[in-house]
This record gives C-alpha cells, sequence and structure tokens, in this order.
C-alpha cells in the first residue's frame, strides 16, 4: 500500500481556498479602482435607489 | 481472474450440529471453521478433513453485508472473503464485524465495519516506532495517537479461519490513527502483532465486492475517517497570516497610488437667490470609464440646530441625476455636572459608478428656523478611500479559515466523541 506524503499547500481544499480568497482581492482592488462601494447603501446602483435619502457618514 | 476458479475444488463438509454445507477453501492454512447458519465453532483437521465440534457461539447482531465465497478487488487486489467474526468491546456496547479476505498471493487481510464504517487491515512486515511523545508512534513520515485501547469478546463467526475465532479474545488491543490510516497493536500470549488500516469509503466496498445492495449506513464519524476537505491547521495558519498580510499591504498601496484628488470646493450661501430654486454649484468633470466621487458637507454654523440639505448630482451632458440627503445636527450642554454632545456639523456620501462626463451639484438647504446657516462648505473628491469596502472583504476572507477550523473541529469532536 502506498501512502500519500503530498504537500498540503497542494490539496483541492487549499486551492479552492487561495481561489475564494483570490475572488475577494480582485473585488478589493477593482472596487477600489472603479469607485464602487461594496456594501449598502450604494446611491449609483439603480436596484438601491430607495437608499436615496439615506445620509451615512462611513466609507 | 475469479480466485474461485483458481482455486482448487473447495472442501465441503457437513455441520454435525445443523447439518449445513461448510466449504473450505484455505484447505491447509485453515484451523478453524464456524457455521454460518448455528455458529457452531469447529476445529479442522486439514489431513483428514475432520470437524471437531468446540463451542456454539451466542449469535450475531446483525446480517453480515459480506459473505463467505465473495469475491471482490480492493486496492488492485483480488481478495475472497472466507469469513466474517463479530466482535464486541468487554467493556462497552460496542460492537463489529471483522471480515476475512484471502489472496493466495498477498495472504490475508480484514476489511473490519463499524458503525457503517469500512477499514482495510493487513498485517505488517515493519512495525512503527514510539515517539516517546504521549503514546504517539511514528511510521511512514506519520504521527499516530492513540485512539482506544481494548479487550474484546466474540460473539459470532461464519466461515474458515487459521486459528480458533476465540482465541481473539485474549489479544490487549490498542488503536492508533492518524485519518486515513489506522495502526492497531495486538499483543497476545507476548506475541505482538501490528496491522496496518486504512478507511474505505462504503462505496467502494459495494463496487468492489459488486453488490446489488447499499452498505450499513454510516452514523457518526468513522475512527479514521478523513475530513472531505480538510485543510490542515499548521496551513491555515500560515495561510491566514498571509491574507491578512495581503488585504492589508493592498490597501496601503491603494490608499497611496489612488489618493483622493478635489474636484470642487467652496463655501456656498445656503439662501437661494431665488425661492424655490436650487444652489447650483460649479461643474467638475469626471473622465475615468467609472468614477467615484466623494460629497462632502461641513455647516460650521449648526449648533444647537440641524441642518438638512436635499440635493442630486446631475450630469451636465444627459441630465441624469443622483440625488442625496445630508440630515445635520449637533446638540451639546451641560447637564449633571457633566458636558454631553450629539452628533456634528459635518457628513459625507460616497457616490460609486459615476459615468464619465460633466457634474454639477444642485441642493434645496433647509436650516432650523431658530438657526438660520448662511453659508456651508461643499468639497467634492474623486477616488474616494473605501475603507468600507476594505473591512468588508477583510472580514469576508478572515471568514474563511473561521469556517474551516470550524468545520474541522467539529469533525475531530464526533470522531473522538464516539
Amino acid at each position: 500500500m502506498i501512502m500519500q506524503n503530498t504537500s498540503p499547500y497542494r490539496s483541492r481544499a487549499v486551492r479552492i481556498f487561495i481561489g475564494a480568497i483570490a475572488v475577494l482581492w480582485i473585488a478589493l482592488v477593482g472596487a477600489q479602482v472603479l469607485g464602487h462601494r461594496l456594501l449598502k447603501p450604494n446611491l449609483e446602483s439603480g436596484t438601491e435607489q430607495a437608499a436615496y435619502g439615506q445620509s451615512y457618514n462611513h466609507k | 481472474m475469479d480466485l474461485k476458479n483458481a482455486l482448487p475444488v473447495p472442501v465441503r463438509s457437513k455441520c454435525s450440529i445443523c447439518n449445513e454445507t461448510i466449504e473450505i477453501r484455505t484447505f491447509g492454512l485453515c484451523r478453524s471453521v464456524a457455521c454460518a447458519k448455528c455458529s457452531a465453532v469447529f476445529k479442522y483437521d486439514a489431513v483428514s478433513h475432520y470437524l471437531t465440534h468446540q463451542r456454539t457461539l451466542s449469535g450475531s447482531i446483525k446480517v453480515p453485508y459480506l459473505q463467505p465465497g465473495d469475491e471482490g478487488t480492493l486496492f488492485d487486489r483480488r481478495y475472497l472473503v472466507t469469513g466474517w467474526v463479530v466482535k464486541k468491546e468487554t467493556s462497552t456496547s460496542f460492537h463489529w464485524t471483522e471480515y476475512h479476505l484471502f489472496n493466495p498471493v498477498h495472504g490475508f487481510a480484514q476489511l473490519s465495519l463499524f458503525d457503517g464504517h469500512w477499514t482495510f487491515h493487513e498485517a505488517m512486515r515493519v512495525y512503527p516506532r514510539p515517539a516517546n511523545i504521549n503514546d504517539i508512534v511514528l511510521f511512514e513520515r506519520n504521527a499516530y495517537e492513540v485512539f482506544n485501547t481494548y479487550q474484546c469478546r466474540v460473539i459470532d463467526a461464519a466461515g474458515e479461519f487459521t486459528e480458533d475465532p476465540k482465541d481473539q479474545e485474549y489479544a490487549k488491543v490498542r488503536e492508533f490513527i492518524a485519518p486515513p490510516y489506522m495502526l492497531t497493536r495486538e499483543l497476545r500470549d507476548n506475541e505482538l502483532t501490528w496491522f496496518h488500516g486504512r478507511y474505505v469509503e462504503p462505496g467502494m466496498v459495494k463496487a468492489a465486492f459488486a453488490k446489488n445492495t447499499a452498505p450499513p449506513v454510516r452514523t457518526g464519524v468513522g475512527a479514521c475517517q478523513p475530513m472531505r476537505m480538510v485543510i490542515p491547521a499548521h496551513v491555515l495558519k500560515t495561510l491566514s497570516v498571509w491574507i491578512l498580510a495581503l488585504f492589508v499591504l493592498t490597501q496601503f498601496i491603494l490608499a497611496i497610488s489612488w489618493s483622493p484628488k478635489e474636484l470642487l470646493k467652496g463655501d456656498l450661501a445656503m439662501e437661494p437667490s431665488v425661492p424655490n430654486e436650487p444652489i447650483v454649484s460649479n461643474s467638475f468633470h469626471l473622465d475615468g470609464w467609472r468614477n467615484g466621487i466623494e460629497l462632502f458637507l461641513r455647516a460650521n454654523g449648526v449648533d444647537n440646530s440641524w441642518f438638512e440639505m436635499d440635493g442630486m448630482v446631475v450630469n451636465d451632458a444627459t441630465g441624469a441625476s443622483r440625488k442625496f440627503t445630508f440630515n445635520l445636527e449637533y446638540y451639546h450642554g451641560y447637564e449633571g455636572g457633566e458636558h454631553w454632545r450629539e452628533g456634528g456639523v459635518d457628513d459625507a456620501i460616497v457616490f460609486s459608478n459615476l459615468p464619465a462626463g460633466d457634474y454639477h451639484l444642485e441642493m434645496y438647504p433647509t436650516s432650523d428656523p431658530k438657526r438660520r446657516i448662511a453659508y456651508a462648505n461643499i468639497r467634492v473628491e474623486e477616488r474616494p478611500r473605501l475603507w468600507s469596502n476594505f473591512f468588508f472583504l477583510l472580514l469576508l476572507a478572515m471568514a474563511f479559515p473561521l469556517i474551516i477550523w470550524w468545520r474541522h473541529s467539529s469533525f475531530e469532536t464526533a470522531r473522538w466523541g464516539e
């Protein structure tokens, strides 16, 4: 019986985990470059027009 | 190739208790047989093929999934099921089934079944070495932890065996695990034997032995059941530190290289020249494909009063607008020997995804009648620093390791709680 001793960093779970983190990192950079606020109220989003009139002072 | 066809024709005998036919396929290796129908155990003489009744076991709790004579391929080896033994821990009510497998070249192996969990065991030729730490043993770069120590009773058996199944009751057994592997140490009459085990998925057993019925349903977590999609704790820890560093560094670089740029600034009179007409600001230009801006309002005159301003960011060319409302309130006083304050005189709103073009602001201010605001400072900046994005995404990124850690912790708690 051959025992598997491959690096734990090469496992499928780690690759999926790193992939998910990469998506979040791209979202961070992309949102900053496009000036897009990810949290509500996002006054520019057509579906969030209901947020109009909501003043907030947190970025 | 089927082993049954490759092996000589089995010896057939009759159970002297119930007259059931007993087949013996391992010939000279067989020392004991047990009747599948009445659980009578016989000593077998390989020369004369004579069966001597030894005892009758108390009987099985469940119908075995595999029967003597079944054949299957596990880990690229063809095995013949030669028998099964149902055992019970002496100090608990736990019981399990051990299926004895035989391959003419590789010898004997066992497939144990407990609560729907299957483990394939083979006798080891090279023994593990102790690590001298908490009873851990080392074998092939894996550290095995003690999982269980017990002695057992044989409840039932069927098939042919290389020894009397009852003899196994004298063994002191100790199990060590490093999922998906398990090492079993059996000490009997000063004779030490080690077995190397490996977790087998139930579906694999069903496919290996070409069974039509589903194997027993798994309950709980098996002793050496591997967790799917697991990330080892040290890997998770390392990755978490790197993720934190990556996000902080990225935000730091973005904050420096993508710093806000002022587009409009000025003190505007808050009394319109024409009643009911908006106060209109100068135009400012946005040249990016999509742009984010932050609109700041500061009204220093708000003092124990309120100031409200509805307004719009209007595209000069298309007239498309984005509405906003500022509500400023600032109250303070001295009460009960303490100063208190509430609210503030400034606020900010972020707009994002604005297309390129020229824009201006249209504002409709309303002051507290008790305290009119004459001027307010308006400032517009593009490329706002979106700290909420950073904290939100960092929270999400850090949630992954926490969820994975929680899953792993729950799984291990269930394993060791068995």
